[in-house]
């Protein structure tokens, strides 16, 4: 038996695949938590997030017309991104040590292979419940801390410890309804934050 | 200092009652949602099936479209055919995934599209058809395998 449920986590799961989202929401509920949003692709995703205070989000990565990265570049940087924290578990069949390392500087937390199981899937849900990733910000980078095993530095360790954020996960923040992120410009939908 | 890097502690989204240095698995839960993903077969092979007919016009495009327009034309062929490669194995089909994968290897990064590639294309598509008319589930057995050799076999006769 596990020490703890899932009941009351939120996911939303971004996949321009129907049955793609249809068989994560299936292993989901197994695994206990009902609370589950769909978005078909990143904008849509990042609109969800508006209205849905999400725990975790599953995102595939090949979409259209806002991919998978884009999508994770916007929930980390966009100045009025709901909640850059979120832990992103990224789909995909592109496997390849270049797209693991790209996804990776995108700011993902956990990577999983398609065809996808229950098993994998699972794994990586707990594996971000159990190991939560602190968050880096440096010029060139902001979200979880890509260093996966605490290794020896070499010389001076040149990072700086801050208290947790002000907000707390899955806290629906005011926003802008024109985000502008990385020399394009996405109009999302004005709604106004319950 | 503004460049040195910060770290910033998030909060745990749950706190587990027992920490521990690895991942803990609730076999259980894990059977449950396993059996559940399984029951969804039935209808994964429809899905297939519409998938299958979607990448057979998507490719029929192809081959009508002028032979400048033909890499353009074979964009959407190639996303069907990823989506089909993610998902096989996900349902007790993973030949369907190694046909797919297989048939995506050879479209990737590919501008030149003569008929005898598209020629491969379509026996992809028909070896997929076969795998799921015949329900050739796992690794397809003798059969399934045959089929794999075949196709790479026509691919290697190319210079795929």
């Amino acid at each position: 038996m596990s020490d703890y449920s899932l009941e009351h986590l939120n996911f939303l799961i971004v996949d321009d695949n129907q049955h793609m989202r249809r068989l994560v929401r299936t292993i989901i509920y197994a695994l206990g938590s009902k609370r589950v949003m769909e978005a078909s692709d990143g904008a849509d995703g990042f609109k969800a997030l508006r209205q849905f205070p999400a725990d975790i989000i599953i995102c595939d990565w090949n979409m259209s017309p806002l991919d998978g990265l884009d999508f994770l570049r916007l929930l980390r940087n966009a100045e009025d991104s709901p909640n850059p924290y979120v832990p992103v578990i990224m789909m995909t069949g592109h496997t390849e040590r270049q797209h693991v390392l790209q996804a990776r500087d995108a700011g993902v937390h956990e990577f999983l292979a398609k065809p996808i199981s229950a098993r994998s899937l699972y794994i990586h849900i707990r594996s971000i419940i159990e190991h939560p990733a602190r968050f880096i910000r440096c010029p060139s980078y902001f979200g979880p801390d890509r260093r996966h095993r605490q290794a020896e530095i070499g010389g001076k360790n040149r990072r700086r410890v801050l208290p947790r954020p002000a907000i707390a996960l899955g806290t629906r923040l005011p926003y802008d309804a024109t985000v502008s992120f990385d020399r394009k410009t996405i109009e999302m939908g004005a709604t106004t934050p319950a | 200092m503004a460049n040195e890097p910060e770290i910033i502690d998030v909060p745990r989204l749950i706190e587990p009652k027992r920490p521990s240095d690895t991942v803990d698995i609730d076999p259980e839960l894990l059977a449950k949602a396993e059996a559940l993903v399984a029951g969804l077969q039935p209808q994964y092979l429809t899905w297939v099936q519409e998938d299958l007919d979607r990448l057979q016009v998507a490719l029929d495009g192809a081959r009508a479209a002028e032979a400048a327009g033909r890499a353009e034309a074979m964009q959407p062929v190639f996303a069907i055919a990823h989506d089909i490669k993610g998902q096989g194995g996900s349902f007790g089909y993973p030949l369907i995934t190694e046909i797919g994968g297989q048939l995506c290897g050879l479209l990737d990064g590919r501008l030149d599209f003569a008929e005898e590639v598209l020629e491969v294309v379509g026996l992809h598509v028909e070896a997929m058809r076969l795998v799921v008319a015949e329900r050739m589930e796992g690794d397809g057995g003798k059969a399934g395998q045959r089929l794999k050799r075949g196709l790479q076999a026509v691919i290697a006769k190319i210079g795929g």
